[in-house]
Parts: structure tokens; sequence; C-alpha cells
């Protein structure tokens, strides 16, 4: 199997809701339809064997991306699934780790770190944010300012 | 009747400030509540403010110990998000300082084992041959740790011939007494007894909680980086992917001291085999935004 028999096994399951993707030789990117993000998710995990290697987040100005990345291994490729999280007030996605329990840390950092909200997370507890940080800086914010901190 | 014990976040067995908190029912540990944050200093967010050759610098300094390991990863992801070509010395010299890394660890990770069950006769050994290892790397790259070996496009320094010539006799020796080490530590009564069954980490938790590396590996999941996205020199050197079913700390142990072994033949390997001349650079001047994986 390479990226783009995937892509097309993929297709085969979730028809135009799969949404636009890039690949390459070793990485298939997607940007399916919020809706049926967790089906795919729990697909790819489930069916495939796919190996969450992490999750990565960036602060797009406009937005938030979450970043997905699934290793299969024996295949020797990653498919990475994006998923955009509206910049508001209080931005928040379903969390999936009661679905794949190596999620728990990876979420958790996301959380304090740019404050987007794991809903029905099952330990929202502080992982690494130093104590003198309040709940609500967000250190990996673009608009959060290392130069302006106070030292305490 | 449960009991907690905290441990940290200044314990004499800890490397760094973290904080345990265990609940044990007699022997058996049954839950632990983890502070990991003590020493976070938001490398990521520092990094966004340097250059892409500038980086590495920093991220050399995530781990004290391995300070190639994560430049390695932060180059490969820049000269995949900019289609950035490594000339093949380059290729050689961080196979070969990665391998000498990995023997090096791999040394520490055992005679801590065996420090931590108390069993400081493994410790004195590891770590005595541990330090030949890191006099090697003094040799080839100048420092015994903190290498400063990579950059974006490929390495910072030059390996002379003679040096590598000179490692030889190193290695020879390395092997002997890791093997006598492996048919030590299989052997021993005590350490069987204080190893053999104990952490299991079954084959689905271990892929369920994304379990990578030697950990991975000694829960019978066959996942190797090396094997399976090969990057460097891996897909030319004959090395084998070390597996143990069992999932226990033992199993643990067995597969970081065989693959303390194969790291040798592969150091082995590389001498033989890596060019003595030829760029070891390929200056890149720009790379664009994007993402890559490392």
């Amino acid at each position: 199997m390479n990226p783009s028999t995937f892509k097309e096994e993929l297709s085969g399951r979730f028809g135009w809701k799969l949404g636009q993707s890039q690949e390459s030789e070793d990485r298939l990117y997607l940007n399916p339809e919020p809706e049926i993000f967790e089906k795919l998710i729990t697909s790819i995990y489930e069916e495939n064997g796919g190996r969450l290697a992490t999750i990565s987040c960036v602060d797009e100005d406009s937005q938030f991306r979450l970043l997905y990345h699934f290793a299969l291994d024996a295949e020797g490729f990653m498919v990475t699934v994006k998923l955009p999280v509206e910049k508001e007030e209080n931005p928040s996605v379903e969390s999936i780790a009661n679905l794949i329990p190596g999620a728990e840390w990876i979420e958790r950092e996301i959380m304090e770190m740019f404050g987007i909200d794991f809903l029905n997370h099952p330990a929202k507890k502080r992982l690494l944010k130093a104590e003198a940080l309040g709940d609500k800086d967000f250190p990996y914010r673009k608009d959060f300012d290392v130069e302006n901190l106070e030292d305490n | 009747m449960a009991t907690t014990i905290p441990i940290g976040p200044y314990h004499p067995l800890q490397e760094e400030p973290e904080h345990y908190l265990l609940t044990v029912e007699e022997e058996e540990v049954i839950d632990v509540d983890v502070q990991i944050g003590y020493n976070h200093r938001g490398i990521e967010k520092l990094s966004e403010k340097k250059t892409f050759n500038q980086v590495p610098f920093l991220v050399e300094r995530v781990c004290g110990i391995c300070s190639h390991s994560h430049p390695y990863a932060y180059c490969l992801a820049v000269e995949d998000c900019g289609d950035i070509e490594v000339p093949e010395r380059a290729k050689y010299i961080r196979t070969l300082i990665g391998e000498l890394e990995r023997i090096h660890s791999h040394l520490l990770w055992a005679g801590l084992a065996g420090h931590f069950i108390g069993y400081d006769t493994v410790f004195m050994w590891a770590w005595k041959y541990r330090e030949d290892v890191l006099d090697l790397l003094e040799l080839l790259t100048g420092n015994r740790n903190a290498y400063a070996m990579m950059k974006p496009g490929g390495v910072q320094r030059e390996i002379n011939r003679s040096d590598l010539e000179e490692a030889r006799p190193t290695l020879e020796t390395l092997k002997d007494k890791s093997e006598m080490l492996y048919g030590a530590v299989l052997d021993d009564p005590v350490l069987k007894a204080r190893l053999e069954g104990v952490g299991v980490l079954p084959k689905e938790d271990a892929r369920a909680f994304g379990a990578l590396g030697p950990t991975s590996r000694a829960s019978g999941l066959p996942a190797d980086v090396r094997a399976d996205f090969p990057y460097g020199v891996y897909d030319r050197l004959d090395w084998k992917v070390i597996t143990r079913e069992e999932g226990d700390t033992l199993a643990r142990v067995e597969v970081r001291l065989l693959e303390t072994l194969e790291a040798i033949t592969m150091v082995e390997q590389i001498i033989d085999e890596m060019p003595d001349t030829g760029p070891i650079d390929s200056e890149p001047e720009e790379v664009p935004p994007g993402e890559g994986k490392g």
C-alpha cells in the first residue's frame, strides 16, 4: 500500500466527505469534513493499524489547526488528518483520548499551551506549564509575548 | 490496603525534577500520578525567533545525554520541508554518530536499571564500557557530549580516515564486553528474579499508548523508524530489528543489550564503507514555510 492507494481505500469508505488531499511518496494529508472526523480517525487507528505518532497544533493567526499524525509503520508512510479550530473565546474540539489513550498527554499539552479545550477529555490536569503562568496564559499562541514576562 | 508514596520532585534516583505519586498495594504499583513540568523550557517557543540554522544548537539541548537524536530529527524535518539534498558523506557521518550515541545511551540505561534494583555490579560494568564510547565520540567529534555535528543540509565537521581507523580497536573491545554483559545479565538468577515478569506492557497497550523504540520492540511491536522510514544510510547497512514478545523489564534490558551489539556492527560497516572525500554540507540558504517530518 502507498499513500495514493490508501487514499482510494478511504474514499471508498467516506466518499466526497474525505475532502481535499495532498500526497507525496511517504505522506498523505487529509482535510475531512468535521462530521466524519471521528469516524475517520477510528478507521485509520483500528482498521489500518495506524499508530498515533503525535498531534501538532499550529497557530495560523486566523484559526488554529490541529494535525493528527498517524504512522503506518509496516507500510512506511504517514497519514496526517488536519482539523481546523475556530479562534473564539474558548476554542474547543472533541477529545480522542477515550479512543486512543496515547492522545491523553498530547491533548493536555495542547490544552495548556494553546488554550484549546478538548471536550470529554478523561483527565484535564496541568501537565507541563509552569506554575507561574496562569490558567489564561497560553505561551505557544503567537500573540503571547515572552519578552514581557515578569519574573516571579 | 492501598498506600500512597510520593517520590520527588527532587530525589537521588532521578536525573531531573519529576514528581510521582504512587499508589501501591503491597509490592504492586496500581496507579501513578505524574508531574513532569518542572524543567519545561519552552524550546518550541524559543525556536520561533531563531533562523532555521540556529535552531539545532537549541534543540541539541533538549536532552543532556542525547545531543544527536533531537537535532537529527529537526534537520530531517527542515530538509523534508525544503527539499534539501544531503551529501553522501554527511549521511554516513550522521548515522555513525547516531549509532555511537545509541551505544552509550543503551549502556547508560542498562547501568541505571541495575542501579535501581540495587545491583551495582551491572551499573559499574555498563558505565565503565560506556566511558570508552564517550572517548570515541570525543575523538571523532571533539566532544564527549553535545557533539554539535548536525546542521540542516549536512554536518558541521569532517571526520578523518585516521580517526575512524583509530576507533576500530575500541569497537572490538566493546563488542566483547557487551557480549559478556548480555550473557552475564541473562545468566544471573538475582537479576532474573527482579526483572522477569515485572512491569509488563502488553502489546495492545504499547500500541494504544503510542510506545516507541526499545520499549515497543520489547512488547512485540516491530516498529523501528530506522527500518520503517529509512534515513541516513540505514537502508544500506546490514542489521536487524530486535524484538521480544514478553513486554517485561527483562525483555527491555535484552532488547537494549542486543541493539548495542547491532549498533557496534553498524558502526564498523560505516567505517568500512564511508567515502573519504566529498562534500559534507549542501549549504542551504533558505527554507520555505511549510511542514516536514523528521
